[in-house]
């Protein structure tokens, strides 16, 4: 006994020594990850000129990259990190407009049929490797493999080769002129280093041609880059840029107001005023991309056949065909009041799914009035009175909403309110609340359990700057057993169709020239409109805080680049 | 002994192979990997390939077929999120927690025992009372609440400790830890205080029952008037009596808080385990869920092997047979 409490005793005493002496040697060295990073960092210096100032940004994320692998992820977070190390062959400005990346020029074959691009050369990767069109090969195949999350890059891709050293052409099974702004996400990798190696290989390594070097990754704790000295192009000012994923929103916060990071992104709503009290930090704010909408399966006989709570009406029609219904649905949303009260001022009420500054954009499009009593009257010419007796005693008809808990800003307290509009006009709502790890996979139209939903919010957000993007996967034809044209109308939850639409998209796909396309697509938009496709509810904020120390310009699509910001001096 | 190790041993590939059965076929049911992976407008076809590609086609019994030769081959499967071996990115994770449930329980244990001997010792006095009451607050505080109060005050307030992460590592003996450097120490306090509280709270109550229960035995008395002192008295006969049950309880907590210290780690975006189990439940990724449960089983039927040696060297009497 004793014995065991002296060895107890000792052990106490070595590991309070242990402490002790790192005490006295403060400048101990960060220690490696020798696992993390065999094919790089091993070898490279760290790049430091005396000569030159150092520049070191902090920024709290709101999630980790969960594989240093492009491929095998395609959302926000990820994109953004990894494309400080890697490329593609188009990149954007601050505005979302292609600027050339590692394709120094490309062009348009007039049957709109074929891209050419010309590829940068002397670019070298960072083990110094250099950069050819066998690697632009490589990686579009790559990224058509089982794993890869860009397959829907190549949708209308039928082949593309190899002309010479620096110039790859890619031939087009139907005219696609937003191809570009598909490209601009799909990063270049290194051929040599990454061919024949598996997935878990390249989830760990990296060889780019980005601004940045990876100089570590730990997993949910801090992910580290350092400023590529040989890098091709402009270099941008932050030499050394450390991103941790915070996932509590309340940490993050703290994290700002402690100053142990310079910038943190998805500030929570409820604590911008008390950020603002603290004349050290800044608030950005931008109206993002993501539109917050409600689809209902307005375009078929037979909704939802497999529900457990199906839509009922009086006389077993389905609601949502009338167009009167529809539009007293809008009339009866005030989306103005969800912004101010719920939102507390953070989100912008949407006309469309459209964001603004998307080509197509229509801004005569208005968002109806809020007007219970047109919305009533309408119900009542549609053919669906308040029943005075039966099940539905007191109501017109009775849906199930369905929406997501845990995914968007304030989501179940936004189809809380949307509930309660309707029931204010007439119609029953079950309200079906439920984690986003079981939404998306319980209104997708391929589900296990069947078609099961018929009335339901949820979002989207595309980063492509093009309207016409968004109307193919939101608007295009898709019927209630699959799509009419493959690859279209993919979210098309409400099985819309119109066929008018859908030459307008396919028009505009083959339109090269971008105000023509414009118009083309702001017709998509006024149609849907005037049909009351879909209710669009708002587009939610994107809200950073900063500390005085930098100054930050963020980009529409919420991507957080070191180059975005600014050290003062 | 040896007789007994063996018999834990294949007490424990049993419970493990019965543990894996419940969970792969439960994280089966709970969600659809494939379509938390593909993207929302992915077509039918995209859709096939991801889940061929997971071999998620194949019938649940085959999945579980497969992943019993991932055990054997020591890498429990690729998981869907971090496309590593399942094994690798669990072990990864381990040393973060490890280091604040060693924190958290030495933090535990030490107190704990000098103020649950104290109060149970002089249960009169107002210091005991103060203890008691301490000891409510800690367990009936959630776990939460009281993560954000302690960066509130200390983090942001005070400004003493850095609000969450983990800090600087340092190397000793060729062990990679936060718990060497001054600054990855600093990072530890909070989590790991958070993490002490309910624990801290049910030993000293735990302990003070127990003092005062033994304190009033006879041999107590004998002791006393055979002129041992009384702080001799406390820590060496009557502590001793009363620990049986508080190495239980204590054990049973080193395990919690190495399994599910998911709050915690979570609030003080702390890179160890317990936020990787919670990530994985909600991605579905299968092979790192059923991996992490079989890791606690182990786990589990170590340290309750380490107790029962723990309770030999307490009490002779007790028997391993």
């Amino acid at each position: 006994m004793k014995k065991i409490l002296a060895i107890l005793l000792i052990l106490v005493l070595v590991l309070g020594m242990m402490v002790g002496c790192s005490t006295d040697q403060p400048a101990e060295e960060p220690a490696e990850e020798p696992s993390e990073e065999p094919a790089e960092g091993s070898d490279e210096e760290p790049a430091e000129e005396p000569a030159e100032k150092n520049y070191e940004v902090t920024v709290g994320l709101a999630g980790d990259t969960l594989a240093l692998d492009p491929y095998v992820y395609n959302e926000t977070i990820s994109n953004a990190v990894l494309q400080h190390m890697y490329e593609a062959l188009i990149l954007t400005d601050n505005e979302l407009n292609n600027v050339p990346g590692l394709a120094e020029d490309w062009e348009l074959s007039d049957d709109l049929m074929t891209w050419t691009f010309y590829l940068r050369e002397g670019v070298e990767f960072h083990n110094g490797n250099e950069f050819n069109a066998d690697d632009v090969i490589y990686s579009f195949d790559r990224a058509q493999e089982p794993f890869s999350k860009w397959t829907n890059v190549f949708g209308t891709v039928e082949s593309y080769e190899k002309l010479d050293d620096y110039t790859v052409v890619v031939h087009s099974s139907s005219p696609d002129v937003i191809f570009l702004s598909k490209l601009r996400d799909l990063v270049i990798l290194d051929k040599e280093t990454f061919e024949g190696k598996g997935e878990d290989f390249v989830a760990l390594n990296t060889n780019g041609t980005g601004k940045y070097r990876l100089e570590e990754h730990v997993k949910e704790d801090r992910i580290v880059f350092v400023r590529n000295e040989e890098y091709w192009g402009e270099k941008p000012q932050v030499t050394k840029v450390t991103y941790k994923p915070i996932t509590n929103d309340a940490t993050r916060t703290a994290n700002i107001m402690t100053g142990d990071v310079d910038m943190v992104v998805d500030v929570p709503v409820r604590d911008v005023e008390i950020l603002k009290t603290n004349e050290d930090l800044n608030i950005i704010q931008q109206p993002s991309l993501r539109n917050i909408y409600l689809n209902y399966a307005g375009w078929t006989d037979n909704p939802s056949p497999d529900a457990e709570e199906p839509i009922i009406s009086p006389d077993g029609s389905n609601p949502f065909q009338s167009i009167e219904v529809r539009q007293a649905l809008y009339h009866a949303i005030n989306v103005q009041e969800i912004s101010d009260k719920i939102m507390n001022g953070f989100s912008t009420p949407a006309s469309s799914y459209s964001p603004e500054t998307y080509v197509g954009f229509n801004s005569d499009i208005e968002i109806p009035e809020h007007d219970p009593e047109l919305a009533k009257q309408l119900l009542d010419d549609a053919g669906y009175p308040v029943q005075e007796s039966g099940e539905l005693e007191g109501y017109r008809f009775q849906v199930t909403m369905d929406a997501p808990n845990d995914r968007y800003v304030n989501d179940a307290d936004v189809a809380q309110a949307i509930a309660g509009y309707l029931e204010r006009v007439g119609i029953k709502v079950n309200l079906n609340l439920m984690s986003r790890n079981v939404f998306f996979t319980y209104i997708r139209g391929t589900n296990p359990m069947g078609d099961i939903t018929h009335f339901l919010m949820t979002g989207w957000s595309d980063s492509s700057g093009e309207g016409v993007t968004l109307a193919s996967d939101l608007l295009y034809s898709h019927d209630q057993t699959g799509p009419v044209k493959e690859g279209f109308g993919g979210v098309n939850r409400g099985y819309y169709k119109n066929e008018k639409v859908d030459s307008l998209i396919d028009e505009a796909l083959a339109t090269s020239d971008v105000d023509d396309r414009d118009e083309l697509v702001q017709e998509v938009w006024k149609i849907a409109s005037e049909e009351v496709a879909y209710i669009p509810i708002h587009f939610e904020q994107d809200v950073f805080a900063t500390n005085s120390k930098i100054s930050y310009d963020p980009r529409p699509n919420k991507y957080i680049y070191a180059w975005d910001i600014e050290v003062l001096e | 002994m040896f007789k007994f190790v063996v018999r834990r041993f294949i007490q424990m590939v049993i419970v493990l192979l019965i543990v894996s059965v419940i969970v792969f076929i439960f994280s089966s049911l709970i969600g659809d990997p494939v379509s938390l992976m593909v993207p929302e407008n992915a077509t039918q076809e995209e859709i096939d390939a991801a889940r061929e590609y997971l071999g998620l086609d194949k019938p649940v019994f085959i999945q579980y077929g497969i992943f019993l030769k991932d055990v054997i081959k020591g890498d429990f499967g690729l998981s869907y999120r971090y496309y590593q071996p399942a094994m690798k990115v669990i072990l990864e994770r381990v040393p973060a927690t490890l280091e604040i449930v060693i924190l958290s329980a030495i933090i535990t244990g030490v107190f704990s025992i000098i103020l649950g001997v104290y109060s149970g010792a002089y249960p009169k006095r107002k210091t005991s009372k103060v203890i008691m009451v301490f000891s409510i607050a800690g367990i009936s505080l959630p776990s939460f609440w009281l993560g954000m109060m302690m960066i509130f005050v200390f983090g942001i307030k005070l400004g003493w400790l850095p609000p969450s992460g983990r800090g600087d590592l340092g190397i000793f003996l060729g062990i990679n830890s936060s718990l060497f450097t001054i600054d990855g120490l600093k990072h530890l306090i909070l989590p790991a205080v958070t993490l002490s509280m309910v624990n801290l709270a049910t030993i000293i109550r735990l302990t003070r029952a127990g003092m005062q229960e033994n304190i009033r035995q006879d041999y107590i008395k004998y002791a006393r008037s055979k002129g041992v002192s009384r702080r001799d008295v406390l820590y060496r006969h009557a502590l001793k009596n009363t620990l049986i049950p508080v190495v239980t309880i204590f054990g049973l907590q080193i395990g919690g808080l190495i399994a599910f210290t998911t709050i915690t780690e979570t609030i003080f975006a702390w890179p160890g385990m317990g936020k990787l189990l919670i990530d994985s439940i909600y991605s579905a990724d299968k092979p790192v869920i059923v991996s992490y449960l079989m890791v606690v089983s182990i786990m589990f039927v170590v340290i309750n092997f380490l107790v029962d040696i723990i309770y030999v060297i307490i009490d002779p009497r007790i028997d391993l047979k």
